[in-house]
């Protein structure tokens, strides 16, 4: 373990092995996930103007800045932003606001970890074959090659409710049947758009509805019972989740890897899970571009992994909202949803940044080092995750059924319509474990940047061995989990709290302490400090008033959206401010994240009157 | 695929592509200290 003199705090092994594991903090699920989601769902081609303006005037500034907060903090002995703000900051309430910067990660971590487990469940679902079969339903590969056509086997409208006579009275007059009507408004087409869909439309939405239902939904189901949504005999499980054995054994496996890992230390463990993981993860993930590159036509002539990425990278000038179209670059949601995805990707506002980079040395680059983390996670998301979900998808199910399929969320997308599209290539078994296998390695190695900063607080500010904290950390992490697993609606109100509302917030306040109290100059220079490329001037003026006003914006437009909004029209009674309604389970989550940050409060107090009592004695 | 298509994916990739290429050079094949 390499240590320095210095409070006996860790450093990184070598730098490779940091850009690694900094990488591996932020290449996660939702490279591979979530973008190609947002992409496809807000202008194809015309979101990369918002994301890239995004990126380059607000994250990649706020990174450099994390980096060098995180130097500038371990360097005197703390490696979490409560005592990383007080240094900067040395008022009273400076310490309280770094609390977010123990409580943000942990909390993602409670529930990203449960998420890390699905993933490696599913690479041994897919290995011992106990994800459903398309097959089974009677389905093949021609029939999906005639629905390319724009015809209607048997095989495909066998249960449904519509029969063949509204599915030709809908195409060929446009007369909805209620039948039909009623399973289009299932997709989300309101009856009152029907009558003006054109004949091809007509066929494309009708197409998207079959895929959903006879081809996707077996693996949605699959997908409930695996998280205990649904129980095994279909039925809805309730309040009270009913997760198979198996799940839960996964979860805990997931777990206990983690805290082993942990447990060997920064460069013992953390790094050396980066070295082998990341190089990895790139293989397994060029691999699966090479394969769904050259899938070729194998449903339609019409249909091939180049449609899925002109679907992808097309750019639509317009989007529908509320019936009308809107020039992308002039909605608000394209503009939240690119840079709600930048934050996201590179983890941005979470503390795990500044944690990692505080066990640097003192002349150790961090310009360069933060550069090169955040190139590596946008090659993983903009080229290789681009490159894998959306054109696998749309070269076997067509485009409006990808369409569909992108806008019911990235754990749809991944889980429930990636393991039919394997179903049908060949060695589709092998590709799906390793896809599985990939999101997995990108999960685990950002697990570890979550963790990480409780373990490091409780030895920084506490004194605690390694081995203390991190069983420290395990006691608090499993019970907490137990609230995901368990109870409905809890992952979506953690993730909603501690994913997307806070880390905007948490940057503006590092933001505003860094440029603004600190000094703009002094955190400037000590991101220069070592330095082996020298940052543009324009991304120091961005950080000062740029990215704030990005800040800014994204709060106030998402306090508009979820907050006042819902007010408003009166539905904020119904849906709750996470949209997950207001029962109990929810109310329990809330109650146990407002607990658990008083607690971490209460434990900084602690941890600097100890320090203020023993540097007085 | 149109011609506006294959400009943004292709400048998109491109852009990420060298920034990656450009940054792990650095860091793998070295490069002196340039801050002074």
């Amino acid at each position: 373990m390499a240590q320095n003199g210095n409070g006996g705090r860790e450093h990184w092994g070598t730098r490779i092995g940091l850009v690694l594991a900094m990488a591996g903090n932020a290449i996660g699920i939702g490279n591979f996930l979530r973008f190609p989601g947002q992409a496809a769902a807000n202008g194809g081609g015309a979101f990369l103007i918002p994301y890239f303006i995004a990126l380059i005037f607000m994250a990649i500034p706020l990174m450099w800045l994390e980096w060098a907060q995180g130097r500038y903090g371990g360097v005197r002995g703390h490696g979490t932003t409560p005592g990383m703000f007080h240094l900067m900051w040395p008022h009273r309430l400076s310490k309280y606001l770094g609390v977010l910067g123990i409580f943000i990660p942990l909390v993602i971590l409670i529930y990203y970890s449960y998420l890390a487990s699905w993933t490696i469940g599913y690479s041994i679902y897919m290995v011992t074959d106990q994800l459903p079969k398309v097959q089974q339903q009677g389905i093949t590969k021609e029939d999906l090659s005639a629905l390319a056509r724009g015809e209607f086997s048997e095989q495909l409208l066998a249960g449904l409710p519509i029969q063949r006579a509204d599915v030709e009275a809908f195409i060929e007059q446009g007369n909805s049947s209620p039948a039909m009507t009623a399973f289009l408004e299932a997709i989300g087409v309101k009856s009152e758009q029907i009558p003006q869909l054109s004949r091809e439309q007509r066929v494309e939405k009708l197409e998207a509805a079959i895929i959903k239902e006879k081809v996707v939904k077996p693996f949605d189901e699959a997908r409930k019972r695996y998280a205990g949504g649904i129980t095994a005999e279909g039925q809805p499980a309730g309040e009270i989740l009913q997760v198979p054995t198996f799940t839960y054994v996964v979860f805990l496996g997931v777990f206990l890897f983690s805290l082993w890992v942990l447990a060997r230390g920064v460069s013992g463990g953390i790094e050396l899970l980066a070295k082998v993981g990341m190089p990895l993860l790139f293989v397994l993930a060029v691999m699966m571009v090479i394969r769904v590159l050259t899938l070729g036509h194998p449903v339609s002539e019409s249909l091939g992994p180049l449609n899925g990425l002109a679907f992808l990278w097309e750019p639509k000038w317009y989007v529908e909202r509320d019936g009308k179209e809107v020039f992308v670059l002039q909605d608000p949601k394209v503009w939240l949803a690119a840079v709600g995805q930048v934050f996201f990707t590179l983890s941005l506002g979470m503390g795990a940044i500044q944690c990692y980079a505080s066990y640097l040395r003192e002349k150790d680059d961090v310009a360069l080092t933060g550069l090169s983390t955040t190139s590596a996670n946008e090659f993983a998301e903009v080229v290789l995750g681009g490159s894998i979900a959306i054109p696998a998808a749309v070269t076997f199910f067509g485009i409006g059924a990808t369409q569909l399929i992108a806008s019911q969320g990235t754990f749809y997308l991944g889980f429930a319509s990636l393991p039919p599209v394997f179903e049908f290539m060949p060695l589709g078994q092998v590709l799906g474990a390793l896809w599985f296998f990939l999101l997995f390695i990108a999960a685990i190695t950002s697990v570890m940047a979550l963790a990480q900063p409780f373990v490091a607080f409780l030895e920084d500010e506490y004194g605690f061995s390694r081995g203390k904290a991190v069983a420290t950390l395990a006691a608090v992490w499993l019970p907490s989990t137990h609230l995901c697993i368990f109870l409905s609606g809890s992952l979506d109100v953690m993730d909603f709290w501690a994913g997307t509302f806070f880390p905007p917030l948490f940057a503006l306040f590092e933001i505003i302490l860094l440029m603004w109290i600190f000094g703009g100059e002094k955190i400037w220079s000590e991101l220069l400090q070592g330095a082996q490329i020298r940052p543009w001037r324009f991304f120091y003026y961005s950080a000062k008033y740029i990215a704030p006003l990005i800040l800014l914006f994204v709060l106030g437009f998402w306090t508009w959206l979820n907050v006042i909004e819902p007010i408003l029209q009166g539905t904020a009674l119904q849906q709750g401010v996470e949209g997950q309604g207001v029962g109990w389970t929810v109310w329990v989550t809330r109650l146990y994240l407002i607990a658990l940050f008083i607690g971490l409060a209460l434990m900084v107090r602690v941890a600097f009157k100890r320090k203020f009592r023993e540097a007085t004695l | 695929m149109s011609m506006s298509g294959w400009i943004f994916m292709l400048s998109a990739w491109l852009f990420v592509g060298s920034l990656f290429v450009y940054c792990f050079a650095r860091i793998l094949f070295g490069g002196n200290n340039l801050a002074k």
